[in-house]
This record gives structure tokens, sequence and C-alpha cells, in this order.
């Protein structure tokens, strides 16, 4: 499905006070435009498509329902953006702590097998998803976000509500420590 | 870190999530979305009419709050502030009466410094309100001091001295 084109500030205002005002349809529309964006958020952090589905599912339910509490309409992608991220997150400490009970089940890396190769296949997914699992919370969260295509680091600092230098020294923090935990694939 | 670990590294986070993207059924999950928007109640607003009434009691209360000492001292002012009463002593040069015609606090008065020269005099009072409070019914005492007066008191045998008045009633 292609990505909608980017609405103008004054229209997304309309849609979020309209979705404000109970209009579903209104935040169907909002839904449309954002969801391709929530779901790269998602799984930048997750690493897999069904975690950060449901994860999606739950931020736009959650932001339909706090839609009040939002200070700036304009900026609703931001503020759904952030919503995704932390429970991004918060799932990602769900799967630390299965880590730690079900470590025995956790099939081993295929290593040997070429970056190419373990990229077509699943493992690699979840290779990165026990490996962002082992972030802080912010690390985890800043170099998704830094990932994200036209995210400016001005943006993923008032996303994270933080410096951009901050942003800057967690994004170091995190490739650091993925490169380490990731250095069997690289 | 080095540059080409950072570009694989960067590399392998953008196969996987190009790769987990083209897995995803759009429409499916947008129907998702839409089916658990339809059975979530609608967005939490804020109740106008019960936060008016709630404002409207708070700003109630607070005018009474307000108003309670100030009706306490109007009171207070017609029971002491404005007595109706003459106000009559003795110099030793003449008999002076003082009548408060106007009340309270800036008032004229009429001095007659003899009962057959009755001249009237214009002079501005000032009452000294009690600081206690009135206590069974009974009336406090209250200061009454005239603090200006006018030439033509003077002109008429009262010197200023005596024309300055200083009364307790």
């Amino acid at each position: 499905m292609d990505e909608p084109g980017q609405p103008n500030a004054a229209a997304i205002e309309r849609l979020v006070e309209a979705s404000k005002a109970g209009d579903k349809g209104a935040f169907d529309k909002l839904v449309q435009l954002f969801q391709r964006r929530a779901m790269q958020l998602a799984i930048r952090i997750l690493a897999g498509a069904d975690q950060a589905s449901d994860v999606v599912q739950d931020a736009f339910v959650k932001a339909y329902l706090g839609l009040n509490k939002i200070r700036d309409p304009k900026r609703f992608e931001q503020w759904l953006l952030k919503i995704v991220a932390n429970l991004a997150v918060e799932q990602l400490r769900k799967v630390k702590r299965s880590q730690m009970v079900f470590q025995d089940d956790c099939p081993e890396n295929s290593r040997g097998a070429t970056p190419v190769e373990i990229a077509a296949g699943e493992e690699l997914s979840k290779a990165l998803r026990d490996a962002m699992a082992k972030l802080p919370g912010k690390q985890a969260k800043a170099i998704a976000l830094f990932g994200l295509q036209n995210m400016s680091q001005n943006e993923v600092s008032q996303i994270m509500n933080c410096s951009v230098e901050s942003v800057r020294w967690h994004v170091f923090e995190a490739r650091k420590k993925l490169k380490e935990l990731l250095k069997d694939y690289l | 870190m080095t540059e080409s670990g950072k570009e694989k590294l960067d590399l392998l986070l953008e196969q996987n999530a190009e790769r987990q993207l083209a897995k995803i059924d759009w429409q499916a999950l947008n129907a998702s979305i839409s089916s658990r928007l339809n059975a979530a109640p609608k967005p939490a607003t804020l109740n106008w009419p019960v936060l008016l009434r709630v404002a409207a009691v708070i700003a109630i209360i607070i005018a009474i709050a307000a108003l309670l000492p100030l009706a306490g001292r109007l009171s207070l002012n017609r029971k002491f502030a404005a007595p109706v009463a003459s106000v009559k002593f003795t110099h030793s040069i003449a008999q002076t009466t003082v009548q408060i015609l106007k009340t309270p606090a800036q008032a004229e008065v009429s001095i007659s410094p003899t009962a057959s020269n009755s001249s009237i005099a214009k002079c501005e009072i000032e009452i000294i309100e009690p600081a206690v409070k009135p206590n069974q019914g009974f009336d406090i005492p209250t200061w009454l001091i005239v603090c200006k007066q006018e030439p033509s008191s003077a002109q008429n045998g009262i010197n200023e001295e005596t024309a300055s008045l200083l009364c307790l009633f």
C-alpha cells in the first residue's frame, strides 16, 4: 500500500479536532496517514512485523482515547510516535523477561551464514529484537527514531523530551552496544 | 565505532525493517485498528457543564469569603461610626457644641462657641473606630477628632486650640 501524501498541519489539526469531537471517520483518516510511519518505528524497535502490528494497534487506540491530552494537534505525528515508542519499549521489556525465563528455548544463531542470508530469514529479526531488548529504553528509542526517514534530530529530541546532544549520545551508545551484540551478523 | 561498522549496522537494521514492512497487510491492519476503535468509547472529553457549575460554586464561595469581613465592617460602621447624637462639652472660655450633621468618617460639624453667639464653622472630623468588637450589645466609646478648623470660627473669639475638639462618646 502506498503511503498517502502528507497533508499540511492545518489539515491534520482539523482531523484531530474532528476526532476529538467523536468523528471516528476523521480518526480513520489519521490512521491511514500515519500507520506506515508508526509501523516503521515499531519495527525498528521490535524488529518483527507481528509484534509491531500489535503495538501499533494499541498505540492508535491509546491515541484515540487520549486525544484530549494532545497539546498541539498539528504535531499529532510526533505525539503518536511517542506513544508507539513507549509501547514498543514496554513490549521489549516483556521480550527481555521472556528471554530470562525461556533462555534454553531460544534457538541457536545460525553462525556461518552470510549477512545477506541471515537478513533474509526470521532469525535476524529475532536476533535484532533480542539485541534491542538489551538496550536501555532511551537508547532503543533513539536509534529507532534516528533511523526513520525525514526525521530530524530536533524532532527526535522533542519526541524523547531531551536535548539533541542527549539523542546523539543515546544513538552512539546504542550503536556501540548493538555492534557488539550483533557482531556475528555484521 | 568505525564508519564501516556503523554503516553495516545501519544497513542491517534497514534491511530488516524493509523486510518486515513488506510482510504487512496494510488493509488488514487498518481494518483491525478500525474495528478496535469502533469498540472503543468516545475520547474522554471534559464535561464543560459540570466544570462550569463547579467553577461557579467556587467563585460564589470565594466571593462570600471576600465579602464577609467587609459586611462585618459595614455593620460596625452602622453601629459606631454613624452616631446620631450631639456632643457637648464645656470649655473654660465658652460652651461649645459639636453636632454631627453628616457621617461617617469625614463629616461636617457645627460649632456653637456660645449659646448667644451661635456661629457655625465647618470642620472635618475623623472618627476613630474602636479596635475591639462590641460585647454583649454594649456600645464602645468612639473618639471623634475635629482636625480642621475654618477661619470663620477663629474670628469669633475662639482660637484654634479651642476649636480643635476631641470628643469621646
